[in-house]
């Protein structure tokens, strides 16, 4: 560097955490895409365009509908605790925490929404459509579980005073990944 | 017989006669295509946005007095 120069300041134009975070969602939204399109082309060419194939177990549609709207809701409580948290971080504490619950809650009668379908005879080899809900529901679910876990670091750090603004950009992120895409599989797959 | 063209029928789509099976193929091959094509436009969208912001502060910072850069 010649005298007198100064080193110019670079400036990211989103942090590591965030971009790193919109890579993983994009790949991911890629793979979910790949899933959807070829359930479609399998529910398309069922014979005599009946879907759910003949036989199988009913998916349970109004319960899940509870479960939508807690994902929702879970939702609008992270929005509400990144508002509290540009204020003073502490305030975040609350809706967070309301958000881990409340995914908690998806989580778990999502589980056990799956005992009573295996309970009734659908299982992932019992049919493509037995094998498309547990592939696709189930992938939705482990993301859910892995931004369930972020929510709890996030929520962990935030309790030790610790919680940088980029890290809990990149798991908000996660999370309406989350939040979002679960309605448009509820509505491909159990509507 | 063995010598003989037949038609390939692999593909299930091409050959299934059914039209909603069709329709879907159609659909989800301009989804996947367009789906990418979507991130990475938003992605550049984002940059440039996020470029001429800077450049206007930059410009905003030069203009009321000495730079800071060299």
């Amino acid at each position: 560097m010649a005298p007198g120069q100064r080193r110019r300041q670079r400036t990211p134009i989103i942090p590591d955490s965030v971009l790193g975070m919109i890579s993983f969602v994009a790949i991911e939204l890629m793979m979910f895409a790949g899933l959807i399109s070829a359930f479609m082309i399998v529910k398309g060419a069922a014979p005599g365009g009946v879907w759910p194939p003949p036989g199988q177990p009913r998916l349970p549609v109004e319960e899940t509908l509870l479960n939508t709207i807690a994902l929702l809701a879970s939702g609008g409580t992270l929005y509400w605790a990144e508002r509290s948290f540009r204020k003073a971080a502490a305030k975040a504490n609350w809706p967070l925490l309301i958000t881990l619950v409340l995914g908690v809650f998806f989580v778990g009668a999502q589980g056990r929404e799956w005992v009573d379908l295996l309970a009734q005879g659908l299982t992932i080899k019992s049919s493509a459509y037995g094998g498309f809900f547990y592939l696709i529901v189930g992938m939705h679910g482990l993301h859910a579980i892995c931004a369930g876990l972020a929510l709890l670091w996030a929520y962990a750090t935030l309790r030790q005073g610790n919680l940088s603004a980029s890290g809990f950009w990149a798991v908000q992120i996660f999370w309406y990944f989350v939040v979002g895409l679960w309605p448009v599989l509820y509505w491909l797959v159990y509507l | 017989m063995n010598f003989m063209a037949i038609i390939p029928i692999a593909c299930a789509v091409c050959f299934s006669g059914e039209d909603a099976n069709r329709i879907a193929y159609i659909a989800t091959t301009g989804f996947l295509t367009f789906l990418p094509l979507t991130m990475v436009g938003f992605g550049l969208w984002m940059g440039r946005r996020y470029i001429v912001r800077r450049s206007a502060e930059i410009d905003a910072i030069s203009g009321m007095g000495p730079t800071s850069e060299t």
